[in-house]
C-alpha cells in the first residue's frame, strides 16, 4: 500500500517478524488491527508458540470478542494480556482506535501470569500483595503489570507489590486508559478484558536481562504551594484556597476542557520524607465539592508546585527515559521495549505525539521491537530507588533481552 | 477571491495558502486533509504558546503577590517581634537576662515558652499555696481570722471568726470592725487607737473585752497587722483574734492566789522575825546571867557548867540571829546602806576575825587585791562583810590544813565597778551533785556536817540574797585540786580617793620576802613594789640564802616564822646569822606571836601578825628604815596597839548593842581578842532590859537600831538608872558628821566610834572607860 509522507511517521509502522538468524533468543512478532481495514499484516502468525502476547487497543477494540478469539487462536500457549488505552504505540506509530498485538517467545525464560479483580479484595494495596505472592519465586526477574486505571489506586497497588515481591525484583507497567473519556478502563488476562482487573506477568530465569527508564520532561514553575486539605488522592485546597479555582484561573478559557485540560499543569509533589518528587496528574473534578481527583495520593501537608512543558521538553524527556533505561540497566541492543506513556503527554504533544516515540527509537537504535500504550498512570521505581511507584506524566520504558 | 478551503481557520495558514497557491487554485481532497492537519498544528501551537504565556503571567502575578504578602508578613513579624521582646523584658522579673531578648521569632517563642512554663509553674504553686492557706484559714476554728480594708471594713470572715464572735460572714462583711468593741472602748476611741498603731508600727497586739453577737463578752487576744503593697500603699489589715477568756480567768485566779500566798509568806516571815526577837530577849537574859554567875566564886564543876550554858546560849543566839536575818530578807525588809567604805579594810577586818581560829588550826590566811580594785566604794559595808564572814568562816571551818585565800578583782561596768570576791580554801570541797542545793534554804549538805560543824545552813542563803540585793551573783567553782572556791560579785560605785603617799624612806630599798605560801609571799611583795621598793621573793630558807648570795645584800627581810626548819635550826635564826645586820621582820600568826616574841631572836626588828595588813607593813617598814638602823638591836615592841590582853589590865563588863548581826560578831570577836567576855543585844529595849538585870561598865551602842535606837536608849539610861549603875556609853555610828556626834553626846553618851570599828580606836575607848577618872571625851 502507498506509504504516507515519512515525516508523519507511520512509514515504518509495519515491522516484520523479528527473527535473528545468528542466534535464536527472544522471538517477537507484531501486527495491528485497523477498523475498516483488518489485520496488518494479514495472514497466520509465525510465532504460534509464543509465551506471552500483549494486546493494546481502544476500549471498543480490545473488548471485541472476535478479535480476542482470533488472537487466542493464533497463540494458544501464550498468556494474553489485554488492556484498553488512550492510544496505542506500535514501533514509532501512535494510533487511536486500533488494536496492537505483540507476541513474544522466550528461549530461556519462563512466563507466569496472575490476575485479580478489584472488589474481590479489600483494596488496591491488598491486590498488589496477593498478586506478588502468587508470582513470587527466587528466579523472578520482572513483573509487568497492566491494571485497571479507574478503580485501582496505583500508588497503593505499587506499595502492595513492594511489600511482597522478593528484593531486587523489578516491577513495571501501567494503568489502562480510556481515550480522553475517563469512563471505563478494561484489562484482561487470558480472557476478555473487564473493569477492575489487574493483570500481572512474571518472568523467570537467569538469562533474562531487564531494564527501565522513566522520565517526564515537565518543569515546575510558579510558587511552591502547600496541600492544606486533601483526602487520599482527592485534593481540595492549596494554601487554604480552592485548588480547582486555581486551576481554572490558570487555564482561562481552556477551563472548559477540564478535567483533561488540567493535564497541562500536573502537580509536582514532594514526598513527605524529603527530597524526592512525584508527578500527579488529574483524573476528574467535582464542581460541587470543589475537588480534584488525582491519579495518585496527594497527602495533606505536602508541598506542591505546578508543572508545565513544551512539546520539546516532553520529547526530550522521552529520549532521556530511553537513554537511562539502557544506561542504568546496562542493556544495549534490547530485544523488546515496552513504552507506557501518559495520555497527558499525548494531549500536549497533539500531532507531534510520535516525535516522542521517534526520539525513543533514535535512542534505542534499530534493534528493539517497540510496543506500548498511552496510559492513566505508569508503574516503575523512581530514579535511584528500588521499589515501584506510580508515576504520572512520564514516558516509562521497560527493556527486555535474553542472553546466552 | 477564492473560497478558502473548508475548515482552515488559522489566519497565517489561510494567508499562506492564498499567497502560495493563489486564490483560484483548486485544492485536491488529499491535500485538503493535509492542510487541515497543518491548520490544527498551527492552532495547537498558538494555543500552547498562549497557555504557556498565560501561565507564566499568572504565576508571575502570584509570585509578586506572594512577595508582597511575604513583605507585609515580615513587617508585621518585625512589629510583633518588637512587641514580644518588650513583653519579654517586662516579664523577666526573675532576674535572668536574655541579652536583649530574642532576635527572631523562634528564639522569642523559645523565651516565651520558658517564661510561660515558669509562670504556669509559679501559678500552680501559688494556687496550691492559696488553697492550702484557705484550708488553714477555714480549719482554724480557734482563731477568728478576718481581713479589713484600709477604712476598717470587714472584707473576709473565716469559720473561726463565726464560731468565736457569733456572726455569720454575710452579717459582718462590709461592716466596720469597731462593732466588736464594748461601748466604753468605742467611747474611749480604742478601735481608732489600735488602727493608728497598726498603720504606723505595721502591727498591733492587744488584749481586751470584745462583744459577741449575743451581747456576751469575751477576752480577746488580738493581733492587727497592716497589709501593704510593694509600693507601700496600704491594702488593708489582717486581724487574728483568739478567745482567751478562760486563760484570762485562770490568770486572774492565779494572780489572786499568788498574792494571797505571798501575803501569807510575808506574814509568816513577820511572825518568825517577831518570834525570834521574842526568843532573843530571854536568851540574852540567860547569857547575861551566866556572865554574872561566872564572876562569882564557883567550883570548877560549876564553872564548867556555866561555860557550857553560855556557849550553848551563844550558839542558840547565833542561830536565832540567822533566822531573824533570813526572815527579814524573806519579809522584804532588807534595806541596804549606801555609805563609802574601805574595801581593803573590810577584807582585812574579816580575816582578823578568823585569824585566831586559823592560827589554831595551822591554816594560812591571806588575801590578794588585784589591780583595778577601787580603794573605796559606796555600799553597805556590813552586808559585804557579812557575806565575807560567812564564806571565810565556812572555809576555815571546813579546812583542816592548807590555806584560805580571799582574792578581790575589780572590773569597770559603766560608771560602777563590779567587784569579784573569791574565797578559796583547801578543805573538804563540795561534791558536784550538791552544789545546786548550796544556796537553798535549810539544805545543809549533809546532816552529819551539821552535827560536826554546827550552823543553821542559812548562811549561804542569806549571803545569796544579800549579794543579789547588791547587784551581784554568788556561785561556787569547782577546783580540780580539791577544796572549794566561793565567788560573789557586787556592783558598787567607786569613791575617788587620793591614796596617801608612801613614806619617802621606802623608795629604792631592797627587800627579801621569804614564805612558803605563794599568796602570803606575793601580797606584801606587790605592796612594797608599789611603794618603790625592789623586792625579791623566796619560797624556802635555802632559796632565801641563794637569793642573798645572788641578789643581796637586802635592806630588810620579811620572813615567815613557820618555815620548815633547815639543818635542825629554825629558818629565821639561820637567816639572821647569814644576813648579819639586815633587819628581819618576822611574820607570824597571831596565836604564835607571843611565843615568837618570847623566843627573842637577836636580830629581829619587828613582828607582824598574819594576815598582814598593808598599812601595818608600811608603818613597820618606815620605822625600820628611820629608827634603829644605826644603833644596837632595838627591843621588840608591839607592832600595833591590838589590845591584846587588855582585859587583864582593864577588866570591864561590856554590853554590845547592834541590830546588825555581823557587826555584832565583828565587835564581839575583836573584844574577845582583847580577853573580854561580852554580851550582845539588838536594840535599845534589850539594852535597858540587860542593864536592869545586871550592871555593865561599858555599853557599846549602835545609834541606829530598830524598836528603840541608841540615842533614845542612852537618854532613858541616863534618866532611869542610879548613878552607880550608869554605864560608860560609847556610840557606834556610821555617820561621821560632827553634828551626829553632838547628837550622841547630847543624848548622854560618853564617847563615840565610827563604823567600821578599828582596833586602836576601840582600845582607846576602853582604856578611857576603864580609867577611874574616865578620861573619855566626856565624863560619865
Amino acid at each position: 500500500m502507498p506509504a504516507p509522507p515519512s515525516y508523519i511517521g507511520w512509514v515504518r509502522a509495519y515491522p516484520q517478524v523479528a527473527v535473528f538468524e545468528e542466534e535464536v533468543r527472544m522471538q517477537i512478532e507484531q501486527r495491528s488491527y485497523v477498523p475498516g481495514e483488518g489485520w496488518r499484516p494479514a495472514g497466520a502468525p509465525a510465532l504460534g508458540a509464543a509465551d506471552w502476547v500483549m494486546v493494546f487497543g481502544s476500549r471498543e477494540q480490545v473488548s471485541d470478542r472476535r478479535r480476542f478469539e482470533e488472537v487466542r487462536a493464533w497463540y494458544p500457549k501464550a498468556h494474553l494480556v489485554l488492556g484498553s488505552t488512550s492510544g496505542e504505540i506500535l514501533d514509532t506509530e501512535v494510533s487511536d482506535g486500533r488494536l496492537t498485538v505483540t507476541a513474544v517467545r522466550f528461549s530461556h525464560t519462563t512466563v507466569r501470569a496472575a490476575s485479580i479483580r478489584i472488589g474481590a479484595v479489600a483494596d488496591s494495596f491488598e491486590a498488589g500483595q496477593v498478586l506478588a505472592e502468587r508470582l513470587a519465586a527466587p528466579d523472578l526477574a520482572l513483573v509487568f503489570v497492566v491494571s485497571d486505571g479507574h478503580y485501582v489506586n496505583g500508588s497503593a497497588l505499587a506499595q502492595g507489590f513492594n511489600r511482597r515481591l522478593p528484593p531486587g525484583t523489578l516491577l513495571t507497567g501501567g494503568l489502562a486508559g480510556d481515550g480522553v473519556r475517563f469512563e471505563r478502563t478494561l484489562v484482561g488476562l487470558d480472557a476478555l478484558p473487564a473493569e477492575g482487573v489487574i493483570a500481572a506477568v512474571g518472568f523467570y530465569g537467569d538469562r533474562l536481562r531487564v531494564g527501565f527508564g522513566s522520565s517526564g520532561g515537565w518543569a515546575p514553575f510558579g510558587p511552591v504551594r502547600r496541600i492544606t486539605r486533601s483526602e487520599a488522592n482527592v485534593l481540595y485546597e492549596l494554601d487554604g484556597r480552592s485548588a480547582l479555582a486555581l486551576y481554572k484561573r490558570y487555564l482561562g478559557e481552556l477551563a472548559e476542557g477540564l478535567p483533561g485540560a488540567a493535564l497541562r499543569f500536573p502537580l509536582c509533589i514532594w514526598t513527605p520524607d524529603g527530597d524526592r518528587t512525584l508527578v500527579r496528574t488529574i483524573l476528574s473534578i467535582d464542581e460541587e465539592q470543589q475537588s480534584m481527583t488525582f491519579a495518585g495520593d496527594v497527602p495533606t501537608g505536602a508541598r506542591a508546585r505546578f508543572m508545565r512543558a513544551s512539546y520539546e521538553d516532553l520529547v526530550d524527556g522521552a529520549a532521556y527515559a530511553a537513554e537511562h533505561g539502557m544506561r542504568d540497566s546496562r542493556i544495549e541492543e534490547a530485544e523488546l521495549a515496552i513504552c507506557v506513556s501518559c495520555w497527558g503527554r499525548k494531549l500536549v504533544l497533539g500531532q507531534r505525539t510520535e516525535e516522542e516515540t521517534e526520539a525513543v527509537r533514535e535512542m534505542l537504535g534499530a534493534r528493539p521491537v517497540i510496543t506500548g500504550f498511552y496510559s492513566y498512570g505508569e508503574l516503575a521505581p523512581p530514579e535511584s530507588a528500588e521499589s515501584c511507584e506510580l508515576h504520572n506524566q512520564t514516558m516509562t520504558i521497560t527493556l527486555m533481552k535474553e542472553i546466552d | 477571491m477564492a473560497e478558502e478551503p473548508n475548515g482552515i481557520t488559522h489566519r497565517l495558514l489561510k494567508r499562506q495558502i492564498r499567497k502560495l497557491l493563489g486564490e483560484e487554485t483548486e485544492i485536491p481532497p488529499a491535500w485538503h486533509r493535509l492542510l487541515l492537519a497543518v491548520n490544527e498544528t498551527y492552532e495547537q501551537h498558538d494555543a500552547d504558546r498562549k497557555l504557556l504565556q498565560r501561565s507564566m503571567d499568572i504565576s508571575s502575578e502570584e509570585l509578586v503577590e506572594a512577595n508582597d504578602r511575604l513583605f507585609r508578613e515580615l513587617e508585621k513579624q518585625a512589629l510583633v517581634l518588637r512587641q514580644l521582646n518588650d513583653s519579654i523584658r517586662a516579664l523577666e522579673l526573675d532576674g535572668r537576662d536574655h541579652d536583649g531578648a530574642g532576635e527572631d521569632v523562634l528564639s522569642v517563642a523559645r523565651i516565651l515558652n520558658e517564661q510561660i512554663a515558669l509562670r504556669s509553674r509559679a501559678e500552680k504553686l501559688l494556687r496550691e499555696r492559696e488553697e492550702g492557706l484557705r484550708l488553714i484559714l477555714e480549719s482554724a476554728k480557734d482563731y477568728a481570722i478576718y481581713t479589713l480594708d484600709p477604712e476598717g471594713r470587714i472584707t473576709s470572715w473565716n469559720a473561726g471568726a463565726a464560731r468565736i464572735q457569733g456572726f455569720e460572714a454575710e452579717e459582718v462583711l462590709g461592716k466596720h470592725f469597731s462593732r466588736f468593741y464594748t461601748p466604753e472602748d468605742v467611747a474611749l476611741g480604742l478601735p481608732e487607737q489600735l488602727f493608728e498603731e497598726a498603720v504606723h508600727a505595721g502591727r498591733c497586739e492587744t488584749q481586751g473585752w470584745r462583744v459577741r453577737k449575743d451581747g456576751t463578752l469575751f477576752w480577746a487576744d488580738v493581733t492587727l497587722t497592716a497589709l501593704r503593697e510593694e509600693s507601700g500603699l496600704l491594702k488593708g489589715f489582717v486581724k487574728i483574734a483568739r478567745d482567751i477568756t478562760d486563760r484570762k480567768q485562770a490568770e486572774e485566779t492565779l494572780k489572786r492566789a499568788k498574792a494571797a500566798a505571798e501575803a501569807a509568806n510575808r506574814a509568816k516571815s513577820m511572825f518568825v522575825a517577831h518570834m525570834s526577837h521574842e526568843i532573843r530577849t530571854p536568851l540574852n537574859a540567860i547569857i547575861g546571867m551566866t556572865s554574872l554567875l561566872h564572876d562569882t566564886p564557883l567550883s570548877a564543876e560549876q564553872r564548867s557548867g556555866v561555860e557550857t550554858i553560855r556557849t550553848s546560849g551563844e550558839a542558840l543566839l547565833s542561830i536565832i540571829n540567822d533566822i531573824l536575818d533570813f526572815s527579814k530578807i524573806e519579809a522584804g525588809k532588807l534595806t541596804l546602806d549606801a555609805e563609802p567604805f574601805d574595801l581593803r579594810r573590810c577584807v582585812e577586818e574579816t580575816l582578823d576575825l578568823f585569824a585566831a581560829r586559823a592560827a589554831k588550826k595551822g591554816i594560812e590566811l591571806a588575801y590578794v587585791f588585784e589591780d583595778g580594785v577601787p580603794a573605796r566604794v559606796v555600799g553597805d559595808v556590813a552586808r559585804v562583810r557579812q557575806v565575807l564572814v560567812n564564806l571565810v568562816g565556812n572555809a576555815v571551818k571546813f579546812t583542816e590544813r592548807g590555806e584560805v585565800v580571799v582574792s578581790v578583782r575589780g572590773q569597770r561596768e559603766g560608771d560602777a565597778v563590779r567587784c569579784r570576791f573569791a574565797v578559796r580554801d583547801t578543805g573538804i570541797g563540795i561534791p558536784a551533785d550538791r552544789r545546786g542545793r548550796l544556796f537553798k534554804a535549810f539544805s545543809q549538805l549533809d546532816p552529819s556536817a551539821t552535827r560536826k560543824y554546827g550552823g543553821t545552813g542559812l548562811g549561804l542563803v542569806i549571803s545569796k540574797r544579800l549579794v543579789e540585793a547588791m547587784g551581784g551573783t554568788i556561785w561556787v567553782e569547782e577546783r580540780a585540786e580539791g577544796g572549794a572556791t566561793f565567788c560573789f560579785t557586787i556592783l558598787a560605785r567607786e569613791v575617788p580617793v587620793v591614796a596617801p603617799a608612801p613614806s619617802p624612806v621606802l623608795a629604792g630599798r631592797r627587800a627579801l620576802v621569804v614564805d612558803d605560801n605563794a599568796a602570803a609571799r606575793e601580797m606584801p611583795a606587790r605592796w612594797m613594789r608599789a611603794w618603790g621598793m625592789h623586792v625579791v621573793t623566796a619560797a624556802s630558807g635555802a632559796e632565801a640564802l641563794t637569793r642573798h648570795t645572788t641578789d643581796g645584800p637586802f635592806d630588810v627581810a620579811l620572813v615567815d616564822a613557820h618555815l620548815p626548819a633547815m639543818d635542825g635550826a629554825a629558818v629565821p635564826e639561820r637567816l639572821c646569822r647569814a644576813f648579819g645586820t639586815t633587819p628581819l621582820i618576822l611574820l607570824s600568826a597571831l596565836s604564835t606571836l607571843e611565843t615568837a616574841r618570847r623566843d627573842g631572836a637577836p636580830c629581829r626588828h619587828a613582828s607582824l601578825a598574819k594576815p598582814i595588813r598593808r598599812q601595818h607593813l608600811h608603818d613597820v617598814l618606815a620605822e625600820v628604815f628611820t629608827g634603829g638602823t644605826a644603833g644596837p638591836q632595838p627591843p621588840l615592841r608591839e607592832p600595833f596597839p591590838d589590845g591584846r590582853n587588855l582585859a587583864e589590865r582593864h577588866p570591864l563588863r561590856i554590853l554590845l548593842a547592834d541590830d546588825n548581826v555581823i557587826n555584832q560578831q565583828v565587835a564581839l570577836q575583836l573584844l574577845e581578842h582583847m580577853g573580854y567576855r561580852v554580851d550582845a543585844v539588838a536594840n535599845g529595849f534589850e539594852v535597858i532590859e540587860a542593864l536592869e538585870r545586871q550592871p555593865y561598865d561599858v555599853v557599846l551602842m549602835d545609834v541606829q537600831m530598830p524598836e528603840m535606837d541608841g540615842l533614845e536608849a542612852a537618854r532613858r539610861i541616863r534618866q532611869s538608872f542610879d548613878r552607880d549603875r550608869q554605864p560608860y556609853i560609847v556610840a557606834i555610828t556610821a555617820n561621821a558628821m560632827r553634828e551626829d556626834r553632838d547628837h550622841c553626846l547630847a543624848a548622854g553618851m560618853n564617847d563615840y566610834l565610827s563604823k567600821p570599828m578599828r582596833v586602836p580606836d576601840l582600845v582607846r575607848c576602853l582604856r578611857a572607860a576603864a580609867s577611874p577618872s574616865g578620861d573619855g571625851l566626856y565624863p560619865a
